[in-house]
């Protein structure tokens, strides 16, 4: 869930590089986020994600929104939100969590920091972590 | 005690008397309006001293004298008035008595009238000269005070003899011209304060912007260089490597740029206020976050026992790292040695960092402290020329001074100074 096409292609790039086998889908803002976890509209078809990066300045409707939303509703709750965002405010991390955000990362300036980062993240939810079947 | 001026005056007493002493007209309310002839008193049983008067021979013809009575002393005046030529002992006696307190009672008011009209004599041109005087002097000279004491709390308004044509005058034009440039000056530096606090909120707004607005699409700049370079080195030609390297250097370098800056602008948004803090630790902390570049240079930092000062522990704590870290970047050919002292000062400690670097020009002695000031190369030393900028901030921010002296390929000492904590007096 993020507005800005360059950010999701660094995104993009950062998974192609950790090789993990996961397909990326997008949305741009939070409206349509929320279409696609209820699969409403176009979205009737998508899949569940297993997981889903948010950014937290999302146009429409914010990231934070979006959180509070996916973790007070009983079916998309139990899905993973990595918040991943340029904000190193405390407050916005304190907030996040708060949400029962499951990790908060500020994406690193640099991008070979950047790609470990991503990489690590990756690696930890897709290969470390046991995810929630439906 | 009866005084003269206290008794009531009282009419003058007359008697008539004839050669014998025998009043035979009075008007002496003490004795009875008229006599049997038996009952007739004489004048010299009623004033003794009068009796020679009627001593026959007496030719005393008047006396004045001041006699004892019942009443009290009184003064008489007496008077023969002989109306036989023939027979001069044969007289009528003429005596006029007043009471001495009611004589004593006039003169004492006559005195004091005429001390009155003395007094009023002298002390009248007294008056209408201090009147003058008050008019040409003293009240311009108090207006005048009162202005230089008004002006001195920053009140330029207060009336002032201006008319005057004397030096008090001048004096007073002169001070308003005076009044008139400071007051001129203050709106100046109101005017400037307000500018500076102006320009000063806009620099935190842009570090602001710098921080949100202007990070993201740097970043992306940034990030997609460093893409290109990562994946397209050495596949294009030698031009494209060259560009691509630039492109990456700049784009690097213009973050850390706005990181300084941002880290620059923090030290007052987010700096903490100044507690007591040991500064040894923050010595300690700064030491090990120098470590890497310690082990590097094999550096020895050495000091001595440090105080506790009113400082934000993280600032402090910024200030030996970038001092310390100064002194190890900047070393000669030796490796570097620093030794951090504190000595106090007054209701502060004086801290220095000596190093035995390669020193620093006097003529750049200020210079050093201005941010993004740099005298090297980037190639020689790398840096963005925010650190002692930095430090500077933070000092001044805790109400210190910061400076530096130095020979050039000896070493440099940076001194700054910083509040003493209020329980560890110097």
């Amino acid at each position: 869930m993020e507005d800005n096409p360059a950010d999701v292609r660094l995104t993009r790039e950062a998974l192609r590089e950790s090789r993990v086998p996961a397909n990326l889908r997008v949305v741009v803002d939070g409206v349509e986020a929320m279409e696609f976890l209820y699969r409403r509209g176009r979205y009737g078809e998508a899949a569940r994600p297993d997981l889903t990066l948010l950014d937290l300045n999302l146009p429409r409707k914010d990231g934070r929104e979006v959180l509070a939303e996916i973790k007070s509703d009983l079916t998309l709750r139990c899905i993973p939100v990595v918040v991943l965002t340029t904000s190193e405010a405390g407050e916005d991390v304190f907030q996040c969590y708060n949400l029962h955000a499951n990790c908060y990362i500020t994406k690193p300036i640099d991008l070979d920091r950047f790609m470990a980062t991503m990489k690590s993240t990756f690696d930890f939810w897709f290969t470390v972590v046991k995810l929630p079947t439906e | 005690m009866e005084t003269a001026t206290a008794s009531p005056h009282e009419e003058d007493i007359r008697y008539l008397t004839n050669n014998a002493g025998d009043v035979l007209l009075h008007s002496d309310p003490a004795l009875p309006a008229s006599f049997d002839a038996e009952e007739r008193p004489r004048l010299q049983e009623i004033l003794p001293g009068l009796a020679l008067m009627f001593e026959p021979g007496s030719r005393t013809q008047r006396t004045w004298e001041r006699l004892e009575s019942q009443g009290g002393d009184v003064v008489v005046s007496f008077q023969k008035v002989p109306f036989d030529p023939l027979r001069p002992e044969r007289f009528l006696g003429l005596a006029e008595m007043v009471y001495h307190r009611d004589v004593v009672g006039e003169i004492a008011s006559l005195r004091n009238r005429i001390l009155l009209l003395a007094v009023a004599l002298i002390l009248g041109p007294a008056v209408l000269f201090s009147l003058f005087f008050t008019r040409i002097l003293v009240r311009p000279l108090g207006q005048l005070t009162r202005a230089v004491e008004k002006a001195t709390a920053g009140e330029y308004d207060t009336p002032l003899p201006l008319e005057a044509h004397d030096e008090m005058g001048f004096l007073a034009r002169s001070f308003q011209d005076m009044t008139q440039r400071v007051k001129e000056r203050e709106q100046a530096l109101a005017q400037q304060a307000a500018e500076l606090e102006r320009s000063n909120q806009e620099l935190q707004q842009f570090a602001y912007v710098a921080s949100h607005d202007l990070q993201e699409p740097l970043r992306m700049v940034a990030s997609y260089t460093q893409l290109l370079a990562r994946r397209y080195q050495g596949k294009l030609d030698a031009d494209a490597d060259e560009f691509i390297a630039y492109a990456v250097d700049g784009a690097n370098r213009m973050q850390r740029l706005i990181n300084s800056l941002l880290e620059f602008s923090r030290v007052s948004t987010q700096g903490r206020e100044p507690e007591p803090t040991d500064s040894a630790v923050a010595f300690q902390q700064a030491v090990s976050n120098l470590g890497m570049a310690m082990e590097e240079s094999g550096a020895v930092v050495t000091h001595d026992p440090l105080p506790t000062v009113m400082a934000d522990a993280t600032q402090l704590t910024q200030v030996f790292q970038n001092l310390i870290g100064n002194a190890i970047k900047f070393h000669g050919e030796e490796p570097p040695r620093v030794h951090v002292s504190a000595e106090p000062k007054d209701n502060e400690w004086l801290f220095s960092v000596r190093d035995n670097g390669i020193g620093i020009e006097p003529e750049y002695f200020d210079r050093v402290f201005v941010i993004f000031q740099r005298l090297h190369s980037r190639l020689e030393y790398p840096g963005t020329g925010i650190g002692l900028a930095l430090c500077k901030r933070i000092v001044e921010r805790h109400g210190g001074r910061i400076w530096v002296e130095s020979e050039l390929g000896k070493g440099t000492t940076f001194y700054f100074t910083l509040p003493a904590a209020g329980g560890d007096q110097p």
